[in-house]
């Protein structure tokens, strides 16, 4: 079966990123089942901060996500608009807003909800962790 | 094409949940998805008629639904065991569904999201 993953619950306030990362894992290890893409909206967004600084006595879960995605080819998708209005910033947007840096973490991209309905077209199964 | 519901059930004025949720469901009605929206716990508060929030307590969202139509949007509904009192209006664009017709309304979606 091929799955798509919708996360929206916020890395910090929730463990919707916690639980679907352990979701995402299961789905690689399984044998009969494949993973499509990941999509972040909302909250979760925040997940692709590249200025967020984990305590180094914490889980990582961002470079768990970063980890997933090189090793697997997983594609990790913020949604534009929620992430641009969090202050999640590309190097495109970053030049589309005139400002000084961009802090899109490595293996994100910024992607329109449009790519929410290709994974939920082209998947057997949506799941969503909020 | 998918069948997607969108379930609201987070108050329209307590974060950016439902703006979000709302934009969603634009998007997918504008990818020519099938989408249909239900309310209920603190979400039907999206449907009182007569709201008039400040810039400050959050933006109109109750506005959107009347544009919704334009996105083939026109699938609203809540459950008439959680009307709330005669004071608050519901807007007429909602449909109110009995116990029966809520609990099948729910198992009809390909997708459901809840928000």
């Amino acid at each position: 079966m091929l799955y798509a993953l919708f996360v929206h619950g916020s890395p910090f306030q929730s463990k919707a990123c916690h639980s679907a990362l352990t979701f995402a894992k299961a789905i690689i290890k399984s044998q009969e089942h494949q993973l499509k893409g990941v999509f972040f909206y909302q909250d979760a967004v925040l997940i692709g901060n590249g200025f967020s600084q984990n305590p180094r006595d914490e889980f990582d879960l961002q470079n768990a996500w970063q980890t997933l995605s090189k090793e697997h080819n997983i594609e990790l998708s913020l949604c534009i608009a929620a992430a641009v209005r969090r202050g999640i910033i590309s190097e495109q947007e970053s030049q589309r807003y005139e400002l000084k840096s961009a802090n899109l973490a490595a293996e994100f991209k910024l992607e329109g909800l449009g790519t929410l309905v290709s994974l939920m077209n082209d998947c057997d199964k949506v799941i969503s962790f909020k | 094409m998918s069948n997607t519901l969108i379930h609201i059930t987070s108050s329209p004025y307590s974060g950016l949940k439902v703006k979000e949720a709302l934009d969603l469901a634009m998007v997918l009605a504008t990818f020519e998805q099938k989408v249909e929206l239900a309310f209920s716990g603190a979400g039907i508060a999206l449907l009182h008629q007569d709201q008039q929030p400040s810039n400050e307590q959050g933006k109109a969202l109750f506005k959107m639904l009347a544009s919704f139509e334009f996105y083939d949007l026109d699938k609203l509904y809540l459950p008439a065991s959680q009307l709330p009192s005669d004071e608050a209006k519901i807007t007429s664009l909602a449909s109110v569904l009995s116990d029966q017709e809520w609990t099948d309304m729910l198992t009809r979606y390909q997708h459901t999201f809840r928000f």
